[in-house]
């Protein structure tokens, strides 16, 4: 079963627009419906989103050095940084 | 606290990673953060107070590395490349979904996959899709923000984030089968 106003080609091509918060033309709430609707397009979904939180989950596991704030404040009071 | 301190400081963390995907190294990445802080310093007067720091600072950061790349001779493959995405190549069906979606409806199989093959797999998209995905996927930066820090239109900035997302995920599958988290797809089906 499909929404009305959105078909499975226009959900596809605006998967990631959907995701990204990007939608123009057409609103969160048509696209949102259609993959709840829709048993074809919902996995699609399913996909992307888990892809999505893969690289999160990566980007959240990676740490910068603890002591890199410090040296860039003293690199730039080098310079003549003076707060 | 002066502002560079309340205004810029607190994007350090986003800076290194966004440098560590560039570089690929965190030794370099070390280096253009610190270059990154000292030119943003430099040039704190054109900084416009309230606008975000952060897509300033990762401009910054990029311009310095693709400036060393060019010295370094180091180019990414050139890729061709359009201006937006075919709605026919959007809608035609992902065919790592269409391999993956019988076996493993709900996409587990990304979850199986280590965070360093993660990384791996961004370090070896070219520059141009590795940029727009981490801004986009990691950074959560607006594809306007993107358009402007990579100075293209908005348009390429979806095509770019199309493309290297279905290359990450190919990369990221083929990883997953290699690895035994998900068996290939038979040929033919």
């Amino acid at each position: 079963m499909k929404s009305k106003s959105v078909g499975c080609r226009e959900a596809a091509e605006r998967v990631f627009e959907f995701l990204d918060g990007e939608l123009e033309d057409v609103s969160e709430e048509e696209i949102a419906e259609h993959f709840r609707v829709c048993g074809r397009c919902y996995p699609s979904l399913a996909f992307e989103q888990a892809f999505r939180d893969a690289l999160a989950r990566a980007r959240r596991g990676e740490k910068a050095p603890a002591d890199l704030r410090e040296r860039v404040l003293e690199a730039l009071r080098k310079e003549g940084y003076d707060p | 606290m002066s502002r560079l301190e309340t205004e810029a400081l607190p994007h350090l963390d986003a800076v290194y990673h966004f440098a560590l995907r560039l570089s690929g190294s965190a030794d370099a990445a070390d280096d253009l953060v610190q270059e990154t802080f000292f030119r943003a310093y430099r040039s704190w007067d054109r900084y416009t107070p309230g606008t975000r720091a952060r897509s300033w600072l990762f401009t910054i950061c990029r311009n310095l590395f693709l400036r060393g790349r060019e010295r370094s001779l180091r180019h990414d493959e050139i890729v061709a490349e359009g201006t937006s995405v075919d709605p026919r190549e959007a809608s035609r069906e992902n065919p790592v979904f269409h391999s993956t979606r019988e076996l493993d409806p709900e996409a587990r199989f990304f979850h199986a996959v280590v965070d360093e093959e993660i990384f791996r797999a961004l370090d070896e998209l070219p520059e141009e899709y590795r940029s727009a995905v981490v801004l986009s996927d990691l950074e959560d930066l607006t594809y306007a923000e993107i358009a402007e820090l990579m100075d293209v239109p908005v348009g390429t900035v979806k095509s770019r984030l199309y493309r290297g997302r279905r290359m990450l995920q190919r990369r990221l599958y083929e990883y997953a089968v290699s690895t035994g988290h998900i068996a290939p797809r038979a040929e033919g089906s």
